[in-house]
């Protein structure tokens, strides 16, 4: 028996969910942080990859998530359900902990824009933050997907 | 700090050498919450160990210990 199929359904559902985020992460950051500097933030190309990689996000969920479930998904069980509790309550803290991160950001976006953008001193503008947002709910559920398949692999419940 | 060990390796040996999956079956919950349990790394509900003991038709303090 392979690697891959000691895994129970749940946990080739959460690997395959984790690969999906992390691909579609890198492919928004890679595409918004390629732009030109002369391209304006609220733009069509930016627009113009917001749609691909939803396009992308949904193909590849369809293509992944029926390769996995051909067999019809297994139903959850006790374990499964407390996995996904404890995840749930780690992912909240670091949403929380995320929204109080972009939060600072907001009210010191001058310093702050020195801080990442090297001296530049940009201040937040509603792309900025949205992409904040965004960045924070994208990391609280790559970290319920890592800690999920934590608890599954060695956690002690 | 006390634990909560099981006797379900065992038990499977001694009826007939039950699969994981035969167990999980019976049971009701999947293979790898009776690998979890085997390695005490999963301590189950008051129902789940009612549940397995009944499979192996002992006493649930035959099947888990509290030490």
């Amino acid at each position: 028996m392979n690697f891959w199929q000691q895994l129970s359904n749940k946990q080739q559902n959460i690997i395959a969910e984790l690969f999906i985020e992390l691909a579609v992460a890198s492919y928004f950051i890679h595409k918004v942080f390629g732009l030109s500097a002369s391209t304006e933030w609220v733009s069509m190309e930016v627009g113009w990859i917001v749609g691909k990689t939803i396009v992308f996000a949904i193909i590849a969920s369809i293509i992944l998530m029926s390769f996995i479930n051909y067999r019809g998904e297994e139903p959850a069980d006790e374990r499964d359900h407390r996995i996904a509790a404890k995840a749930n309550s780690v992912a909240y803290i670091s949403l929380y902990a995320g929204i109080c991160i972009v939060i600072g950001l907001i009210s010191n976006a001058h310093i702050a824009g020195d801080y990442l953008f090297q001296g530049k001193g940009l201040t937040m503008d509603y792309f900025h933050i949205l992409f904040a947002l965004t960045a924070a709910l994208v990391l609280s559920s790559i970290i319920k997907s890592c800690t999920q398949l934590y608890l599954y692999q060695w956690g002690k419940l | 700090m006390p634990e909560i060990t099981n006797n379900i390796r065992r038990l499977r040996f001694d009826n007939n050498e039950m699969t994981q999956a035969d167990l999980a079956k019976a049971a009701g919950v999947t293979r790898q919450t009776i690998s979890a349990l085997e390695a005490n790394r999963y301590s189950p509900s008051l129902e789940l160990a009612f549940k397995i003991a009944e499979v192996f038709k002992v006493s649930i303090v035959d099947v888990f210990n509290y030490q």
